[in-house]
């Protein structure tokens, strides 16, 4: 079962891309080998969530702050590398969250992270127009990812 | 003219904090500033609300702390009302309060400073995160994300949802416990009694490789917190408490609604958080530090005659050691005071769930407007916070002042900085050495700054040696 | 009692004559969100939720208060209709302040189960952001929030029409009414309110409120309404 965890805060504009994305592709259903998360910031108890038996892969969704749009802004990249822990915040990166989990399930967890470049992340709902556009190429591109990783 | 040099990290909205630390001609650092640059207008916008909303309302300051608003408001209703809540009620409370304190320090020790702590802040930067931790450390990481949840889990148990909960209400709560609830909370507490005494032993023996940053992290101040009637540890009602760094009583005991005679707010043009000092000793005068003073967990076991629970009185024991055998007063130790909390919140747990007086189902008072002031005042995990309303004879808010925790150890947090790049800037030059330690003298507080969006892209950390002309002349950037 | 025939969404059904649209399309089990209507109270046709296409009809009718005829071929549920009713609750939303994280209706609030139900999840609108009267809780009881009104005077029908006290009326027009207290004064002084609490039970938000009512709390219960009709009408008073 694949695991998506569509984070951010829906209340600072673009920032809610992820979460957006996330309520797309839970409302497409259709497939019983998805579970999908919505969370406004990755906290250390996910792990439990990501180590659960029946996960065999992790996707996380969320905005980006690169600014830019077209038809490459949004990528999937797999998930490598732990960054140092926040400094003032008491969130987690995806990569802290999946050394959490690996070590939980004793076992690697193959994950990616599809980010969603954004411009607007001042207080409010709704997404820029450049989000929007690159949250409909991201929706495409799950759907082929998620054709793919079936696959394998 | 002086140089600056800026760091920057945290995240992409522009930063909710910074810090920038001003050289003086001659290079040396004349002090550093944590500027923190959020601001969120909660006191404006609950005006014209019934007080009896307020702690749905405020709770939402923050979704790390939102238990603490929660009590601190109610306590301020309970006051506005007049009543004294159900006894029962306020046990529940208090649980609900450990609760936090667990899963709030669990965070702070296990998953942002443990990698600090137990690797040290010279090793290697690519392994000293949690995947150098997992490493190291495999027992110690999988049982935190254990505790952290165990805390989560007892809020939902009692409130139905572990955040944003409106379980409690001005006089009381809503829901009684009920046996299999409790017993589901009792079967919890045997694996984190095991973790935090894991995690105690562990710390302790890291105190030798510190012994820099023990002494630079050590500075005179006040410390204030709430007591029991008796002196001993509280973390839900009681006197406020102020002591000087030798352990000597400021003031012993000081009631709730006389906070203001104490406490004073001054502010700085570039910070929106408000710096409090100890009105006393004012006035106000930062680069004096004068009137200030700290909160949370250091503070707490300094202020306090004792614990109150056998284990944590003889941890409490052994941390008074580290000090003048009283007062300890490097912020440091704010690491192991968080652990010896912890530990007390369990045995208090436990303590309170034995008795089955607690499964009562009469948990809430009612009444009216009765005072139109109310004061309501907790010990958060990070210190005192106090959530003062004024409302008419209808119960509609007119006026708010809320103090924060992080707010009162504004100063003590400035200070902290200043010392580390004081010691650990090398004329112009930045060391990954230093850098750490700037942060972790930050994180030492775990202060709350309520930062609200987490896209990818988290600033890397920045700092530029600015020459006295303006222009760039050094950049440093990681992360 | 006669009975007529009407065609719902292009299949047949029937209903007594006299009947309204409203209740042709639910006895023939064709469900219409609906605010203002509430069973117990004069229909009025307010809130425009159940707007319904009417064969030969020039213009959309609100089924609550539109006599079912003989023979009418009635659409419910076209694209058009669906897309006027979530624009219609996304003009409530617009229209005031409603912020449902915080308020004493939440989960039990129609406007937003209606919301839900019809996948509204924000507002195309600009939020309007008025000025309101403040709160009122003067009254020994209840409170009153303009912040959360859609002026679908079921509070005002209630004291009216079943209570018979009329302390509550609507002042101003369209976008500007307010709920007001007998001659626009403050509830805590009112003489005719009688403080049976209907005007709150009947409330499909959280305008109305029990005082000390904290968020999520408020839960509402009209069914006292066919209880006290069935007793006036039928002289038959039964709890059930």
């Amino acid at each position: 079962m694949l695991l998506l965890i569509g984070y951010g805060n829906p209340l600072r504009r673009d920032d809610g891309s992820g979460p957006a994305l996330a309520g797309m592709l839970a409302a497409r259903g259709g497939r019983d080998d998805l579970r999908v998360i919505t969370v406004q910031q990755l906290v250390p108890e996910l792990a439990q969530d990501l180590a659960a038996a029946d996960i065999t892969a992790v996707l996380f969704l969320d905005a980006s702050v690169s600014g830019c749009s077209g038809e490459n802004a949004v990528s999937i990249q797999p998930l490598s590398g732990v960054s140092p822990s926040p400094v003032l915040g008491h969130h987690f990166s995806p990569a802290e969250l999946l050394c959490y989990a690996e070590l939980l399930r004793g076992a690697a967890l193959p994950a990616w992270q599809l980010t969603i470049p954004g411009i607007d992340f001042g207080y409010g709902e709704g997404l820029s127009a450049s989000a929007e556009k690159n949250l409909a190429a991201a929706f495409a591109k799950v759907l082929v990812f998620l054709r793919k990783i079936t696959l394998q | 003219m002086a140089t600056m040099l800026r760091i920057e990290p945290v995240t992409r909205i522009e930063g909710h904090a910074k810090v920038s630390i001003y050289l003086d001609d001659s290079g040396a650092v004349s002090e550093a500033r944590l500027h923190v640059v959020e601001f969120r207008a909660f006191e404006k916008f609950c005006v014209g609300r019934p007080f009896y909303e307020m702690p749905g309302i405020t709770n939402r300051i923050c979704g790390i702390c939102p238990t603490s608003h929660a009590l601190a408001s109610v306590k301020a209703g309970d006051a506005i009302m007049g009543v004294a809540i159900p006894p029962v009620a306020e046990k529940l409370r208090r649980i609900f309060n450990w609760a936090q304190y667990i899963q709030s320090h669990a965070l702070s020790f296990f998953h942002l400073s443990a990698p600090d702590l137990l690797l040290g802040f010279d090793h290697d930067p690519a392994t000293r995160n949690v995947m150098g931790l997992i490493q190291k450390f495999p027992d110690v990481a999988r049982k935190g994300i254990r505790l952290r949840g165990m805390g989560q889990e007892i809020i939902r148990i009692l409130a139905d949802k572990s955040i944003h909960q409106a379980w409690a209400v001005p006089g009381g709560v809503r829901q009684p416990l009920n046996a299999e609830k409790r017993a589901a909370i009792q079967a919890m507490l045997p694996e984190g009694f095991e973790t935090i005494g894991l995690a105690l032993e562990l710390l302790k023996k890291s105190f030798a490789q510190f012994a820099d940053e023990l002494t630079t992290y050590d500075f005179p101040s006040l410390f204030a917190g709430l007591v029991t009637h008796e002196g001993g540890l509280e973390h839900y009602d009681g006197l406020l408490r102020f002591t000087g760094s030798d352990g000597t009583l400021i003031e012993a005991g000081v009631a709730n609604e006389r906070y203001r005679d104490y406490i004073e707010e001054a502010s700085e043009d570039w910070s929106y958080l408000k710096f409090p000092f100890f009105k006393p000793h004012g006035p106000y005068n930062r680069s004096e530090s004068a009137g200030m003073y700290r909160v949370g967990p250091l503070a707490r076991l300094n202020v306090c005659d004792f614990a109150g629970t056998p284990r944590a009185d003889e941890e409490l024991a052994s941390f008074r050691k580290l000090g003048n055998g009283r007062t300890v007063t490097s912020s440091f130790h704010y690491h192991y005071a968080r652990l010896i909390e912890i530990l007390f919140a369990l045995e208090k747990i436990a303590e309170t769930l034995d008795d089955d007086e607690i499964l009562d189902d009469w948990v809430r008072a009612e009444a009216g407007v009765n005072r139109l002031k109310g004061i309501g005042m907790v010990e958060a995990p990070r210190g005192t916070l106090i959530h003062d309303y004024s409302v008419d004879r209808n119960g509609i808010i007119t006026d708010v002042n809320l103090i924060v925790s992080t707010g009162h150890n504004n100063l003590a947090m400035n200070r902290t900085i200043t010392n580390i790049a004081r010691k650990y800037l090398q004329g112009d030059s930045v060391t990954e050495g230093m850098l750490n330690r700037v942060e972790h003298g930050i994180r030492a507080y775990d202060p709350c700054l309520s930062c609200s969006t987490h896209a990818v892209g988290r600033m890397p950390l920045v700092i530029r040696v600015i020459s006295p002309d303006g222009s760039v002349v050094q950049e440093f950037s990681r992360g | 009692m006669s009975v007529i025939t009407v065609t719902i969404n292009g299949i047949e059904g029937s209903a007594p004559a006299g009947a309204t649209l409203l209740e042709a399309c639910r006895q023939n089990g064709v469900e219409l969100p609906t605010l203002c209507h509430l069973e117990g109270l004069t229909p009025i046709g307010a809130c425009r939720l159940c707007l319904v296409q009417v064969e030969g009809a020039r213009r959309l009718l609100p089924a609550c208060v539109t006599e079912a005829q003989e023979g009418m071929i009635i659409q419910t549920h076209t694209e058009k209709l669906v897309k006027y009713r979530k624009m219609t609750l996304e003009l409530l939303l617009s229209e005031r302040n409603h912020i449902c994280s915080v308020c004493v209706a939440n989960g039990s609030c129609e406007l937003r189960t209606l919301c839900a139900q019809l996948g509204v999840d924000h507002s195309r609108f600009e939020y309007r952001c008025p000025d309101l009267p403040p709160i009122d809780t003067s009254h020994e009881r209840n409170g009153l929030d303009h912040n959360r009104c859609i002026s679908c005077t079921r509070c005002i029908r209630a004291c009216d029409q079943v209570e018979g006290a009329h302390t509550l009326d609507m002042e101003g027009r369209g976008i500007e009414n307010r709920v007001i207290i007998d001659m626009h004064q403050t509830w805590g002084s009112s003489r005719t309110c009688t403080k049976c609490g209907k005007c709150v039970n009947v409330c499909p938000t959280g305008t109305l409120f029990w005082k000390g009512s904290t968020v999520a709390e408020m839960e509402k219960e009209v069914g006292f309404l066919q209880w006290i009709r069935g007793g006036r009408e039928k002289k038959t008073w039964s709890y059930l």
